[in-house]
């Protein structure tokens, strides 16, 4: 019975060619999402599509196919089971997607879709054995690793700092979106960055104006923040006194974000590298 | 070549000489009203600010609007930022839309000076005059006790509802949430497929529906300085909010205006300040009714109050004054009540014929009205900006279900704590 369910390679391509070709936004109807079981149990998150690709949530994959999945965000590449794959991935209300195609390639499990109640929805089979075969990367001295911890120690996110004689300035954690508050989304052709910032008044005067923050992307474009997006609001610090938020930026996909730059009246301006 | 020069000196001689002739004898005192006011608020305040100059020609008031039609942004944040870098360049206006906490941090930093100045000088205010503001706005603008700021353009949260809706289905505006999840549920409408059609409710799944839930519940932000909606009290009301969005009763839309004068949602909590909008563009009948309460009956206010700077030469500071007091006697206030959606400060201009005449029009109005006695506002901290940034982005996480209840009320709380930590506590 489940040698019949086995999809072999040509018919798993063919169903990939579904999952990214002319039948997605009927696929996708509702929502442009699609639930994911993998061996016929929910894993409770569902899929996306984006430009005609499926993508299927990093870290509730990795979990629910017990194996390690890594994003390197700076060589663009999927460590699944111990290889790495070129590919894209995307952020998604604060979740990390990754191509279905990229998984189910590295796994060898094949993909299935199948039709319940007149919905479409992702199956994956993997053999116990396939799972075990899968070399972990995760240490087994650290016994209960989360594939969230994985994804720091793989380099995600290490928080940046600045100062000068006034301020100091902390960039603790930077993500690319598609949507900002579940609602806004960029326009064509761009993405969100936000910055997770904190800044601290060092000097010993009180600082009325702590400045206004741009970025600087790769290609040295300067870009404002969208203030009524961000939940970064300015005000007066005394000696010592700090103050946290997010800034959203809106920059064009092809490009990186390099700095950070506060900009502060009668000073230098004071710059975060976020390389 | 020499001639030229000389001729070119002379001109400019008779032109100096000819222009301070022209000056009156007595200069006139120009005092800058920065503000966030536009649209039909903008212009309602431009009238008054006219009026002013037209029967002050000693002072000349010239207000100026801080505010950005910029892709996705917000007149207030606009404000704050050019007050707080005319500061740092010891350049401020003579006075300014203020909040509470935004007052908080200038009392802080020695930029304004207290009204109390002025009210209780001749020219000022008398007892009975004090006594005639609404006492839960006066009472907003007396941190430590001190009258620093008077209230100008306040609006009270209220709960709209489709009146024409309603009347059909035979209910009535629910009192408290336990029977508003009832009503929000009868309301709702799904079509085909289990599309719904029609939501309970819709409103910016933001920190301003958390907290006007939790103040319902008989919450209280911060205890002994330290923030305290992540107890029960907060639990809950985060809890309702997620259950009414996964029941879908609830439509979770930060362009939730729109979507209830569309008919997308039978309920929307907001400020009387929407009603003119709301007026303009549905298509029904709009019904007022005070937000549910379940312990204590709440009305939470919002908006600003009028500040004077310190750095103002004193005539200036004189002049402003004279302008607050015109711009908030009993007749103005009641004219741009009825102009905005705002509410009268003084207790008086409710019975002002002009707002009388308002108020026969627009019977739902007295609502909020009846609601001014039990009127309370934000805490006035320091750091409440930052404060409600950090718990909207917690509460907004936990609603989408991104993040875990007590944990996303707990990391706002902790991160809170930061900020409180460092701000000087005012009561």
């Amino acid at each position: 019975m489940r040698r019949k369910l086995m999809f072999t390679m040509k018919r798993f391509f063919l169903i990939v060619f579904l999952l990214t070709g002319l039948f997605s936004p009927a696929i996708f109807a509702e929502k442009g999402r699609l639930k994911i079981y993998v061996n016929g149990r929910p894993i409770g998150f569902s899929a996306v599509e984006k430009h005609g690709i499926a993508y299927v949530p990093l870290i509730p994959m990795a979990i629910a196919l017990k194996i390690s999945i890594l994003w390197n965000p700076s060589s663009k590449t999927i460590g699944i089971a111990g290889k790495s794959y070129h590919s894209v991935a995307l952020f998604s209300r604060g979740i990390l997607y990754v191509p279905l195609e990229a998984v189910a390639t590295a796994i060898k499990a094949p993909v299935e879709l199948k039709i319940k109640n007149g919905k479409f929805f992702i199956e994956l089979h993997v053999e116990k054995h396939e799972a075990q075969v899968a070399p972990l990367l995760i240490k087994s001295s650290n016994p209960a690793p989360t594939p969230s911890q994985a994804l720091r120690e793989e380099g995600f996110f290490a928080p940046k700092t600045a100062a000068d004689a006034y301020f100091s300035v902390t960039v603790t954690d930077m993500e690319t979106r598609d949507l900002i508050r579940d609602y806004y989304k960029p326009r064509g052709g761009d993405k969100f960055v936000v910055l997770h910032v904190s800044e601290q008044n060092i000097s010993n005067q009180i600082q009325m104006y702590t400045g206004q923050f741009t970025l600087k992307d790769s290609n040295g474009n300067s870009y404002n923040y969208l203030d009524g997006l961000s939940t970064f609001f300015l005000q007066i610090l005394r000696p010592g006194g700090i103050n946290f938020g997010s800034l959203v930026f809106e920059i064009p996909d092809s490009e990186s974000p390099a700095e950070l730059i506060l900009h502060t009246y009668g000073n230098l301006p004071l710059t975060v590298s976020l390389r | 070549m020499k001639k030229f020069f000389q001729i070119i000196a002379i001109f400019s001689f008779i032109l100096v000489f000819l222009t301070s002739c022209s000056k009156t004898p007595r200069k006139k005192i120009v005092i800058t009203f920065w503000n966030a006011m536009n649209g039909s608020r903008g212009k309602a305040l431009q009238i008054l600010v006219n009026q002013f100059n037209a029967s002050h020609p000693r002072i000349f008031v010239k207000s100026v609007f801080k505010g950005s039609k910029a892709y996705y942004s917000n007149n207030y944040t606009i404000l704050i930022r050019d007050l707080l870098l005319s500061l740092k360049k010891n350049d401020p206006p003579t006075m300014a839309q203020v909040y509470e906490n935004w007052t908080a941090q200038f009392i802080g930093a020695h930029a304004i000076i207290p009204l109390e100045k002025f009210i209780h000088k001749k020219n000022g205010y008398t007892p009975k005059d004090l006594q005639d503001f609404v006492p839960a706005f006066l009472k907003s603008n007396e941190p430590n006790g001190v009258l620093w700021t008077l209230p100008f353009n306040k609006s009270l949260y209220v709960l709209y509802y489709n009146k024409s809706l309603f009347k059909k289905e035979g209910l009535k505006p629910p009192a408290t949430w336990d029977n508003f999840l009832t009503v929000a549920e009868e309301l709702t409408f799904t079509g085909r497929n289990r599309k719904v059609i029609r939501y309970g409710l819709t409103d910016p799944p933001d920190e301003n529906l958390f907290d006007i839930i939790f103040y319902a519940l008989g919450g209280i932000y911060f205890k002994h300085g330290r923030a305290d909606f992540n107890g029960e009290k907060g639990d809950y009301a985060l809890r309702l909010i997620r259950q009414m969005k996964n029941e879908k009763i609830f439509f979770p839309d930060y362009h939730a205006l729109q979507a209830f004068t569309e008919g997308k949602a039978a309920m929307y909590i907001d400020t009387t300040a929407a009603l003119p909008y709301l007026e303009a563009s549905a298509k029904f009948p709009i019904g007022i009714s005070r937000v549910p309460g379940e312990l204590k009956s709440i009305s939470l206010f919002a908006g600003t109050n009028l500040a004077i700077f310190k750095k103002s030469a004193p005539a200036q500071k004189k002049a402003a004054w004279i302008f607050i007091k015109w711009l908030l006697k009993p007749d103005r206030t009641a004219w741009w009540a009825a102009h905005t959606g705002y509410l009268p400060v003084r207790i008086s201009a409710i019975h002002s014929p002009v707002f009388v005449s308002y108020l026969k029009k627009h019977p739902e109005f007295k609502i909020p009205l009846q609601q001014l006695g039990r009127a309370f506002t934000d805490p006035r901290v320091w750091a409440w900006e930052s404060i409600r940034g950090i718990v909207g982005h917690e509460v907004e996480a936990a609603i989408f279900g991104r993040a875990k209840i007590k944990q996303a009320l707990n990391k706002a709380a902790e991160k809170t704590n930061l900020l409180l930590a460092q701000s000087p506590q005012q009561r």
